[in-house]
C-alpha cells in the first residue's frame, strides 16, 4: 500500500461481553504506532461488517474473552464476506484455546495474539501483513 | 559483596519504600486510637474479637457454567468438597439482564457463566441445595430477585436466607460500557428499593454491599480502589439518608465490601487494615454512629484475575496461594481463589478442587489463622497501613471535591483514570519495569514449556438448547398473570412504591429477567455515560 496512506483499523468485541481491557490497550498501541483506529467497543457481528465497509478499514481486530472464540469468529467472517470485506486483515486476541488455533487459521484469521503478547509484536504483524494477499489456507 | 546504597523500590501503588522500617517510622502511632484490639473500633486489627479462632473465613468461589443443570451439579460438588458459600457467576446476557433468546445475545448465551432467564432456571440451579443453610452471593438485584422468587416458591422463609448482593456497587464507576444498562438514576432507585425491601424481608442479607473488584482488575491501584470504595459507600449512605425512609443505622447494619487482591503482598494486607480504620472514621465522623457493630468493615477478597497469565499457567497456582495468604493475614471474612487456568478457560474440575484445597490448606495446615492480626506491630506493616490510609483518603477527597462520585462519573473523570491506569500498567509490563514471570522475564517459547493443562470444554449446543427451553417456557406460561405483574411493576416504577417488591412478584408470576428489567429501562431510560469510548 502507498506509504502516505495510514493503516485503518477497526477494533471491536463481537457480542456483549464487558472485558474491555485488552481491546483498549491494543487500540492505543496501534494508535501510538501511527495507525487510524476506530474503537468499536461491543458490536454485533453485523455491525462489525457494516462498520468495516463504511470506514474502509484495512484491518479488523477482534477481542474475545468469553470462550466462544470459534463461534464468534465464524459469524464475523461470514458477515465480512457478505459485505465484500473478506480480504481484510483479521487479527484477534483474548482467551483463545490452543486447540482452536488450526480452526481459526482455516476460517481465515491472519493473526492470533493471546494474553501476554508484547504489544510491539502486534504492531509489527499488522505492518508486515496489511494489504498483502491472504496466506493460503 | 557489600552494597552501599540499595536499589530504589516502590510498592505497586507507587509508594516509595525504604529498605528497613524502625520505631521512628511509627512514632506517631497510638495503640488505642489507631489500632485497638480486634473487635473494637477502629478495627485495624480485625472486625471480630475472636477472628478466625471464632469462625474461619468463608470459602466462596464464583461459579457458573453453560447450563443451570450443570451449574447445580458443580454447586453440589463444591459443597461436598467443603466449600461453605456459593456465588452465582452469570453468563454475559444474564449479568446485564437480557434474555437468552434476545437476538443481540447470539453467541454469548452460556459462555463465561450460567444463563438464568426465569425462576425455573434458578430452581434448577439450587435443586437439592439447602439454601437456608448456605449463603449465596448474587451479582445484581435482578438476579437476586429471581433467587428470592425461587426461595418463596420453595416455601423457604426469606428470614432464614443469607447472602450478599453488591447492590451499592452501582455508585462505583465501571470501567466498561454495559449495553442496555438502566440509567444511573434508575439503577440507584433499584439499589435503594432493593436494600429497603431486603432490610425488612431478608434481614440477614448483605443488602448494601459495595464492590471495587473490577476497578482494580482494570488497572487501578490499591489507593485508588480504596478511595473509590469510600467515595461510593459515602454517596450510597448519603442517598439513603436523603430518602429518609428508614433509619440511617439500617444502611450500615449489613453493609459489606469486596476487593480484588493482587501481587504486592504487604500492600494488599495493609490495604485491608487501612480500609477498616478508614471506614470506622467515616462512620464516626461523617455519620456520627455510636453503635460499634455498625462500623465493621466486613470484606470478601478475590484473586485479581489480571495477575493470572496464560504463559506457564501452573505458576498461577503460586500467585493465587500468595493472594489468599495476603487476604488471610489481612483479616478478610470471605475468600475467593480464582482457578489457575482462568487466563485460558473457565475453571476445570481439577482447578476447582485445587482452589478449594488452597484455602483449606491455609486454614488447617499452615497455622496462620491461629493468632489474630499476626503482623500487627510490625514497623513496616503499621507504617504502610497509615500511608495507604492517608493516600486513599486523599483520593477520596479528590472525588468529593468534584461533587461526589456520581458527579465525577458523569463528568468523565474516570474515563481518563481507567485509561491512564490501563495504559500505565501495560507500558510497565511491556518495558519490563513490572515483572511478570514467564511473560516478560524468563519467557519460554510455548513449545518449550514442559507441560499442558486441561482445558474446560464447552458444550457447543448449550446456548441453542437454552434458547429453545426459554421459548417453550414463554409459550406455556400464564400470559395474563405475567402481563398483570409487569403492569403492576410499571405502576410501582412510576410512583414511590418499592419497585423491588413488584420485581420479585413479576419473576414469581413467570416474567423473565429481561422482561422485569425492561420495565425499568422503559420508565427510567438507558445509561448514557459512555466510559470507554476512546
Amino acid at each position: 500500500m502507498a506509504k502516505d496512506k495510514r493503516i485503518r483499523v477497526l477494533m471491536a468485541k463481537p457480542g456483549m461481553d464487558g472485558h474491555w481491557r485488552g481491546l483498549v490497550i491494543v487500540t492505543q498501541a496501534l494508535r501510538d504506532a501511527g495507525m487510524e483506529v476506530i474503537h468499536g467497543g461491543n458490536m454485533s457481528v453485523q455491525q462489525i461488517a457494516q462498520t468495516a465497509v463504511q470506514e474502509d478499514v484495512d484491518v479488523v481486530g477482534l477481542s474475545i474473552m468469553t470462550g466462544n472464540v470459534v463461534g464468534m469468529t465464524e459469524a464475523t467472517i461470514k458477515e465480512l464476506k457478505k459485505a465484500g470485506k473478506g480480504d481484510v486483515l483479521l487479527i484477534m486476541g483474548g482467551i483463545i484455546f490452543e486447540d482452536d488455533m488450526p480452526t481459526l487459521k482455516k476460517l481465515g484469521v491472519d493473526g492470533v495474539f493471546s494474553t501476554g503478547t508484547p504489544l510491539h509484536e502486534i504492531v509489527e504483524f499488522v505492518r508486515g501483513h496489511v494489504g498483502k494477499p491472504k496466506a493460503k489456507k | 559483596m557489600a552494597v552501599e546504597s540499595p536499589k530504589e523500590s516502590t510498592s505497586h501503588s507507587g509508594i516509595p519504600l525504604k529498605d528497613l522500617y524502625a520505631p521512628e517510622d511509627i512514632k506517631n502511632l497510638d495503640y488505642a486510637r489507631d489500632l485497638g484490639y480486634p473487635g473494637q473500633p477502629p478495627y485495624t486489627r480485625g472486625v471480630y474479637k475472636t477472628m478466625y479462632r471464632g469462625q474461619q473465613f468463608t470459602i466462596r468461589r464464583f461459579t457458573g457454567v453453560e447450563t443451570p443443570e450443570q451449574t447445580n451439579e458443580l454447586y453440589k460438588e463444591e459443597l461436598r468438597l467443603g466449600q461453605n458459600g456459593l456465588a452465582i457467576a452469570p453468563d454475559v446476557p444474564t449479568s446485564i439482564s437480557l434474555d437468552s433468546d434476545n437476538p443481540r445475545c447470539e453467541g454469548d448465551v452460556g459462555f463465561c457463566g450460567v444463563p438464568i432467564d426465569t425462576v425455573e432456571d434458578m430452581e434448577t440451579i439450587f435443586k437439592d441445595i439447602p439454601i437456608e443453610k448456605v449463603t449465596t452471593w448474587c451479582y445484581t438485584p435482578y438476579i437476586t430477585g429471581l433467587y428470592f422468587a425461587m426461595a418463596e416458591k420453595r416455601g423457604v422463609d426469606l428470614k432464614a436466607l443469607g447472602g450478599t448482593t453488591p447492590a451499592m456497587g452501582i455508585f462505583v464507576p465501571i470501567p466498561v460500557d454495559i449495553p442496555f444498562r438502566v440509567s444511573l438514576d434508575g439503577e440507584i432507585r433499584m439499589a435503594m428499593d432493593f436494600a429497603e425491601w431486603t432490610a425488612q424481608n431478608v434481614p440477614n442479607w448483605h443488602n448494601t454491599s459495595v464492590s471495587v473488584y473490577g476497578q482494580k482488575d482494570n488497572g487501578m491501584n490499591n489507593i485508588q480502589a480504596l478511595g473509590l470504595l469510600i467515595a461510593a459507600s459515602v454517596e450510597a449512605a448519603d442517598t439513603w439518608k436523603a430518602r429518609g425512609r428508614m433509619p440511617l443505622e439500617q444502611f450500615f447494619r449489613r453493609i459489606s465490601f469486596e476487593m480484588a487482591i493482587a501481587n504486592d503482598m504487604f500492600e494488599e494486607i495493609c490495604t485491608l487494615r487501612a480500609a477498616r480504620r478508614l471506614w470506622t472514621k467515616v462512620c464516626q465522623e461523617r455519620y456520627g454512629l455510636t453503635d460499634r457493630k455498625l462500623m465493621q468493615f466486613r470484606v470478601r477478597v478475590q484473586t485479581s484475575g489480571c495477575t493470572n497469565v496464560a504463559q506457564e499457567p501452573l505458576n498461577n497456582i503460586i500467585r493465587i496461594a500468595y493472594h489468599m495468604l495476603s487476604g488471610c493475614l489481612g483479616g478478610a471474612q470471605t475468600m475467593h481463589p480464582n482457578g489457575y487456568d482462568e487466563a485460558l478457560c473457565i475453571p476445570t474440575d481439577q482447578s476447582m478442587l485445587l482452589s478449594i484445597r488452597t484455602l483449606q490448606i491455609l486454614q488447617d495446615e499452615t497455622n496462620v489463622t491461629a493468632v489474630i492480626d499476626p503482623l500487627g506491630g510490625s514497623y513496616y506493616v503499621e507504617w504502610l497501613t497509615s500511608e495507604i490510609e492517608k493516600r486513599a483518603w486523599e483520593y477520596y477527597k479528590t472525588i468529593e471535591g468534584m461533587g461526589g462520585i456520581c458527579k465525577a462519573t458523569r463528568s468523565g473523570f474516570f474515563v481518563n483514570e481507567y485509561k491512564k491506569a490501563n495504559l500505565d500498567w501495560d507500558k510497565k509490563v511491556d518495558s519490563g519495569e513490572k515483572v511478570v514471570i514467564g511473560v516478560n522475564k524468563y519467557r519460554m517459547k510455548p513449545e518449550d514449556v514442559p507441560y499442558k493443562v486441561p482445558i474446560y470444554k464447552f458444550k457447543p449446543t448449550a446456548g441453542k438448547e437454552k434458547i429453545a427451553k426459554l421459548k417453550k417456557y414463554k409459550k406455556e406460561r400464564d400470559h395474563a398473570r405475567v402481563q398483570a405483574a409487569l403492569d403492576r411493576l410499571e405502576k410501582a416504577c412510576r410512583s414511590d412504591e418499592n419497585i423491588f417488591e413488584y420485581m420479585v412478584q413479576a419473576y414469581r408470576a413467570g416474567a423473565t429477567i429481561q422482561e422485569g428489567t425492561d420495565v425499568c429501562r422503559k420508565v427510567y431510560g438507558l445509561d448514557t455515560v459512555q466510559l470507554m469510548k476512546l
